[in-house]
C-alpha cells in the first residue's frame, strides 16, 4: 500500500490510499496521521479511497484511530470516494454512522 | 460432498503477513475463473476469507513458522473456503462474536466474517486449527 499526503488549506490534508489497507498497511496509516496532526499541526483529514481495492478490519481500526486523533487536536476526518468494498465493510460494521462516506474530497470539506 | 463441485483453487503457504497477498492473488484466480459470481458476493467473501487469514497471521505458532492451507471452492450455489493451520489454538467464541463499541479500533474481524459468510466454524484436532466457510451465492 502507498500513501500520498498532499496538504489543503492552512490546517488540512489528504491521504491518497493507494492499495490493500489491511494488517500489513493499516499501522503505517495510523502513524502518518499521528505524524500529519502532532507534527505538521494539520488535524482536518480527508483520507481518499478511490485506490483503495480492499479494507479489512484492521483497515478499519486504522481509519478509526486517525479520526479520534484527528478530533482530539479539534479537527476531524473524513473519507472519500469509497469502492465497493470498502462501501461494503463500512455498512456490515454499521461504521457508515462515524464514518459518513462522500462521494468526493471536495465534498468532505463543505 | 464435492459434488457439482465448479472450481478449486488450493494454496500452501506460511502464515506470515506476505501470505495475506497470496490468498487474495487466489481470490482474483478464482474469479478470473468463475466470471459469473456476484460482486456482492466476491467481496462479502473475500472480506471474510482474509479476516481468517489475518486471525490465523496474528495468532501463529509459538514455536515459529505457521503453515496454512486454504483451499477455495466455487458451487453452482455457493462459495467454500477451508483453512488448515498449525498455529496455536485459537481461543474464540464464534457464537458470542459481535461488533465491539463505534470507537473501538479493534474486535471486528470474526463479527465481521460472520456477518459476510452464512457458515463460519472453528474446531482443533490433533493440535491442528480447522476453518470453515460458506457463503450461499446470490442469484445474478
Amino acid at each position: 500500500m502507498k500513501f500520498d499526503v498532499e496538504p489543503s488549506g492552512r490546517d488540512g490534508a489528504v491521504i491518497h490510499a493507494n492499495g490493500r489497507l489491511n494488517l500489513v498497511s493499516a499501522p503505517a496509516l495510523k502513524n502518518l496521521v499521528t505524524g500529519i496532526v502532532h507534527d505538521e499541526g494539520r488535524h482536518n483529514l480527508v483520507v481518499d479511497l478511490a485506490e483503495t481495492d480492499f479494507m479489512d478490519s484492521t483497515g478499519l481500526g486504522a481509519l478509526i484511530s486517525g479520526l479520534k486523533t484527528a478530533r482530539a487536536a479539534g479537527g476531524d476526518l473524513r473519507i472519500a470516494c469509497a469502492g465497493k468494498q470498502v462501501m461494503m465493510v463500512l455498512q456490515l460494521t454499521s461504521m457508515d454512522r462515524i464514518l459518513q462516506p462522500h462521494e468526493t474530497i471536495e465534498e468532505c470539506y463543505e | 460432498m464435492n459434488a457439482g463441485r465448479l472450481h478449486v483453487h488450493e494454496l500452501h503457504a506460511c502464515a506470515d503477513p506476505e501470505c495475506l497477498g497470496k490468498v487474495h492473488d487466489l481470490l482474483a484466480l478464482i474469479w478470473e475463473t468463475s466470471p459469473d459470481v456476484s460482486a456482492l458476493d466476491r467481496a462479502m467473501f473475500e472480506t471474510a476469507v482474509i479476516e481468517i487469514a489475518a486471525n490465523i497471521v496474528r495468532h501463529g505458532s509459538e514455536e515459529g513458522s505457521t503453515f496454512c492451507n486454504l483451499i477455495l471452492e466455487v458451487y453452482p450455489d455457493r462459495l467454500d473456503a477451508r483453512f488448515k493451520d498449525d498455529g496455536q489454538i485459537a481461543h474464540v467464541d464464534l457464537d458470542a462474536a459481535a461488533m465491539p463499541d463505534d470507537f473501538a479500533e479493534s474486535g471486528r474481524g470474526l463479527a465481521m466474517a460472520k456477518a459476510a459468510v452464512d457458515v463460519l466454524t472453528y474446531r482443533r484436532h490433533n493440535n491442528d486449527n480447522y476453518w470453515t466457510l460458506s457463503r450461499t451465492r446470490t442469484a445474478t
